[in-house]
């Protein structure tokens, strides 16, 4: 009798890990997926040109962007680009990203209170170890427009 | 004996006095030289550099006008232009998918000329001209690449997308 009842204890036991592990296991593959896919944004360049690609993944706070292009900056100059919250109304405050490397890409990651507030990312031109916190506004290189659901809220 | 003593002291005075004032007028000049300079150079200095000030405050207007006409426009004004253009164009973002990587089909239907994108890329080359923001910094780039394709491009993201840490 007893015996039965251990028996019965384990697999209820053993049922509640496995279905414990599979709920964790397919919410850490949505969220790689969401993270993975996102959503991929043409960066217009404001000479003429496309600058390059961006592609954005976040799950309201977890944000992951990487970014590509193909020109090299000028000597002693990096591409910077920036998060901006420019909705209408909106506070207009830039977020820098980060620098791209020599390879021409960007990777960003962090853990953002809200992310879809950001409308655009921009790419401004920067002297390499600049000490100014502000965006060179008179070297825009380009601009990717996310206004789509669901960022710039 | 004392008619003789102020008699030869009046002697002496007589003597010596033009060379007192061969000694005077040129201590005058000097301590006249030293006052002049002293209350005058320090005017004059200052008066130079009221005029340096000021000749830099006429100049220093048109610098900051140039550096104001490129600094007015913030990254907010400039996303909130082509955001505007882009809803305008037809377009509610520059959004695309790059898959699948091999050929990026949607990509390169959108930046092919007569596009939706191409046609956004052309009105925000007239619109950054309008805001004063100094693009040519890509047209100069252009001497590195002729032309974007947009499977590179989208090759390029792929691969930085295997690369997530």
């Amino acid at each position: 009798m007893d015996a039965m009842k251990v028996s019965i204890y384990s697999v209820f036991i053993g049922l509640v890990i496995l279905i414990g592990v599979f709920t964790a296991f397919s919410a850490f593959q949505r969220n790689v997926n969401a993270l993975k896919t996102g959503q991929t944004y043409v960066i217009a360049g404001w000479g003429g040109q496309y600058f390059g690609l961006v592609n954005i993944a976040s799950d309201g706070n977890q944000t992951t962007i990487i970014a590509s292009t193909p020109y090299k900056p000028p000597q002693g100059k990096v591409f910077e680009a920036w998060l901006v919250d420019g909705n209408y109304g909106a506070s207009g405050y830039p977020l820098s990203v980060g620098q791209f490397d020599a390879k021409g890409i960007l990777t960003y990651k962090a853990n953002i209170v809200n992310p879809f507030t950001y409308t655009d990312l921009g790419i401004t031109v920067e002297p390499k170890n600049d000490l100014d916190p502000k965006p060179a506004t008179s070297d825009q290189a380009g601009i990717a427009v996310f206004s789509s659901p669901p960022y710039g809220k | 004996m004392k008619m003789n003593y102020n008699k030869e002291n009046i002697k002496m005075q007589k003597k010596y006095s033009h060379h007192m004032l061969l000694l005077l007028v040129p201590s005058i000049a000097i301590a006249l030289i030293i006052v002049v300079g002293i209350v005058f150079v320090p005017n004059v200095v200052v008066i130079q550099s009221a005029a340096a000030q000021s000749s830099s405050s006429q100049q220093l207007p048109q610098q900051q006008q140039q550096q104001n006409q490129n600094n007015n426009i913030s990254l907010a004004t400039s996303s909130e232009a082509a955001r505007n253009l882009a809803q305008k164009s037809g377009i509610n973002s520059t959004e695309v998918s790059t898959k699948p990587v091999q050929n990026a089909s949607e990509l390169t239907q959108k930046l092919a000329p007569g596009g939706g994108l191409a046609n956004f890329q052309g009105q925000l080359n007239g619109l950054g001209q309008q805001l004063g923001i100094n693009g040519t910094i890509l047209s100069q780039l252009k001497q590195q690449i002729s032309s974007v394709n947009p499977t590179q491009l989208a090759q390029q993201l792929d691969q930085a997308l295997d690369y997530i840490p």
